[in-house]
């Protein structure tokens, strides 16, 4: 998971660590306050509280008062046999007596000396963790880390590496309050670097009570004045104040015969023939006149103020030549990833994805997001559904209120309907109930064969044959004749005539002699048939 | 800032297994919470919300489909009526056509009135056919129930005792037949002297 968040950084191009090297802020040590940026290679100056962009690398260097420096050698053919670091540590330990419940922060730099042949010197700038550490905690707290924490004496090498200065053989002389420092370089490379307990106070002080002048209210600061202002330059100073000059020639004097003896041992320890080039310069900034005070003094070395920052302070902000030097150090060290000479004791923390707790917080949200996903996408598309669901609610309503309407429509409409058949089956059914019956009337009206019609019709049938009846009745659609006629013929012609020329149907009981009156009897039944 | 650098602290006091161990805890306490906490609320309600939602649809697909019947129904209905109404129309022309021909034969429809009439007149009947009467009968016969097989359910039987001429007698019995009510001579019977008549009228109930 580590590996793979680290190679999703990379695919990404997340950077590992979000500066921009163009940015850079030096703090002085000495003041926090006083703040420059290098950005776009024009130098500016803030003030410590105004806010200085996240990108921008933070540095500083050490005061030197907490500079440890010290020098051994290592014989050749050890050097790539051994832990140099730890030699070096070791060694360093035991000589120095230090304090071993302390840590100690080890720089140093192998040289080769053409003076020694089989061994190298181990140039070794040691610093006291804590002490540092306490020193720069407002920086650290203001801005949590500091990317770059240079070495005085190691910064001057940034000149040659931005191409300021060609190399030579070349010594830097830089003037603190309270120490000289002196580093020589030779043809680019750091040989070693000198720190003199003796620095501007000290000349102050020698100015002050070992000269024969006195000046009222001559401090620390009239002193430096003095110095940054008029310093050796003689155009500088009024015809009274010559004295002054004079007084100030003979303490540089004094000073650089210091100085000019420790040329002599470094020329003499690394077998230099010559040394090309001194540039000097305070913390407070060059001394007008020391250039020509020196090449007067040291012959043929040139001597030049340790100003280097020109090309990149067109608006001349007053900045201390070593905070330049290490906004160029720090800018050379990001630039090529060049750490080696970077005390830093509290550096820039990874960005977010490459730090453990970075990884650690994504891991923790990746598994929250991806455990979260699909409850998530639960809850909303319920929410979704739900929204839906409402609307559906609205439908189904209207659905059921349309319905409802639709039903009682209907309903109504069937009810009438039903009402409308039920007349129209009960007029229907009373046409043809009155069809029938008017046809069955009809029928039976007309289908009736009238019985006086028929008595009349068997009358006429009687009188031609002569046919008397003694009694007549009808009943049951038979009419039935009792008759007698005086021959027996005139019965027997009777029924013919009846059957054969009014198509009825007869029935007799026979005729039959009546002995009484000699006349023939008969019954006979005449079936009345209607149409 | 200053967790991270705590956290950061705290990863590199740890070994690369404990690192990976404390990597991979909160995964698991992440993944127990939600699957155990989380994950079956909102599972219902996802659920619910789409059981809810398949229900409504079905019920609404349903409430289409009965509202597409019943406005089937409604047309169906409506088109009936006005079939039904045309049918009323002819029925109502035939119910005319009906009630002119029922008048025509109106006299064969049962009428009390009308043959209390008749009952009425039999005396004249009578006399106009030179006939004595002696005696006049009628019995009604009004609880027959009308029925397929027997249309003309309703009569009234007329019985009549009348002395004279058989020939008068066939003369009544004519001037009964001759009416256009629908009478039928049911019985006769004569001994010379007296003649039994007995006449059915008959009246069909509508």
């Amino acid at each position: 998971m580590l590996n793979e968040i680290s190679r999703m950084s990379r695919i990404h191009k997340i950077k590992k660590y979000a500066y921009d090297v163009n940015k850079v802020a030096s703090i002085d040590p000495y003041n926090f306050n006083n703040v420059f940026i290098l950005e776009n290679n024009i130098i500016k100056e803030k003030t410590f509280k105004e806010k200085i962009s996240k990108d921008t690398l933070i540095s500083t260097y050490i005061p030197l008062r907490y500079i440890i420096t010290y020098e051994m050698t290592i014989p050749r053919n050890l050097v790539n046999k051994i832990d140099v670091y730890d030699h070096i540590e070791t060694q360093a330990y035991e000589d120095l007596e230090l304090d071993e419940s302390e840590k100690y922060i080890f720089k140093y730099k192998l040289i080769s000396s053409a003076a020694d042949e089989k061994n190298m010197i181990a140039q070794v700038v040691i610093v006291e963790e804590s002490l540092i550490t306490k020193y720069f905690e407002p920086i650290t707290k203001d801005y949590n880390y500091i990317d770059y924490l240079g070495h005085s004496g190691f910064l001057f090498e940034s000149v040659y590496k931005t191409k300021i200065l060609k190399p030579k053989k070349d010594i830097f002389i830089y003037f603190t309050k309270d120490f000289t420092l002196i580093t020589l370089y030779a043809d680019g490379t750091f040989l070693q670097n000198i720190i003199l307990n003796q620095g501007m106070y000290n000349l102050y002080e020698k100015l002050k009570h070992d000269s024969e002048i006195e000046i009222n209210n001559f401090s620390y600061e009239v002193f430096v004045d003095l110095l940054t202002k008029k310093g050796l330059n003689i155009n500088y100073y009024d015809d009274y104040e010559e004295i002054l000059f004079n007084e100030l020639s003979i303490i540089f004097s004094n000073l650089f015969t210091t100085i000019v003896n420790q040329f002599n041992s470094l020329q003499r320890k690394y077998a230099l023939a010559t040394i090309d080039r001194v540039f000097i310069s305070t913390e407070n900034g060059i001394i007008p006149g020391v250039s020509n005070f020196v090449n007067n003094y040291l012959g043929e070395i040139e001597a030049d103020d340790l100003k280097f920052d020109t090309k990149y302070n067109p608006n001349n902000i007053e900045i201390d030549q070593l905070s330049f030097l290490n906004i160029l150090s720090t800018q050379y060290a990001y630039k090529e990833d060049y750490q080696l000479d970077n005390f830093t004791i509290k550096k820039r923390p990874p960005t977010f994805f490459y730090r453990k707790s970075g990884q650690f917080i994504s891991i923790t949200i990746i598994s929250l997001i991806l455990s979260l996903l699909y409850p998530t996408f639960q809850y909303f598309y319920s929410v979704i559904i739900g929204h839906k669901n409402k609307q559906l609610e609205i439908k189904l309503k209207n659905l059921n209120f349309m319905y409802n309407s639709l039903n009682r429509n209907y309903n109504s409409l069937l009810k009438v309907y039903k009402k409308e058949k039920k007349a129209a089956e009960k007029k229907d059914k009373y046409i043809k109930s009155v069809a029938q019956i008017i046809t069955t009337l009809h029928k039976a009206k007309n289908g009736y064969a009238p019985l006086s019609s028929l008595i009349i019709k068997v009358s006429l049938y009687m009188k031609r044959n002569k046919i008397y009846a003694k009694d007549i009745s009808f009943g049951k659609d038979i009419l039935e004749l009792n008759i007698f006629a005086e021959n027996e013929s005139y019965i027997t012609n009777f029924v013919n005539e009846l059957v054969e020329k009014e198509h009825l149907k007869v029935e007799t009981t026979g005729v039959i002699k009546d002995k009484n009156s000699q006349n023939y009897i008969s019954i006979i039944k005449i079936i009345k048939v209607d149409l | 800032m200053k967790i991270l650098d705590k956290l950061d602290a705290f990863f590199d006091s740890q070994k690369e297994t404990e690192q990976k161990l404390t990597f991979f805890f909160p995964i698991l306490i992440i993944g127990f919470i939600v699957y155990y906490f989380i994950f079956p609320i909102t599972n219902d309600m996802f659920n619910n919300a789409l059981h809810k939602n398949r229900q409504l649809n079905k019920a609404i697909n349903s409430k289409q489909i009965h509202i597409t019947r019943l406005k089937n129904s409604i047309i169906n209905i409506t088109k009936k009526r006005r079939i039904l109404k045309i049918k009323i129309k002819k029925l109502e022309q035939t119910e005319i056509v009906m009630k002119k021909l029922l008048n025509k034969v109106k006299f064969l429809i049962f009428d009390l009135k009308r043959w209390a009439e008749i009952y009425n007149k039999i005396p004249k009947y009578v006399k106009d056919s030179n006939l004595l009467l002696l005696k006049l009968d009628n019995i009604l016969f009004l609880n027959n129930k009308k029925t397929n097989n027997q249309l003309v359910n309703l009569k009234m039987q007329i019985s009549l005792q009348v002395i004279g001429n058989f020939k008068n007698v066939v003369k009544l019995m004519n001037s009964f037949e001759a009416r256009k009510d629908f009478v039928k001579i049911k019985s006769l019977k004569t001994d010379g002297k007296i003649n039994y008549l007995t006449i059915d009228i008959y009246g069909a109930e509508l």
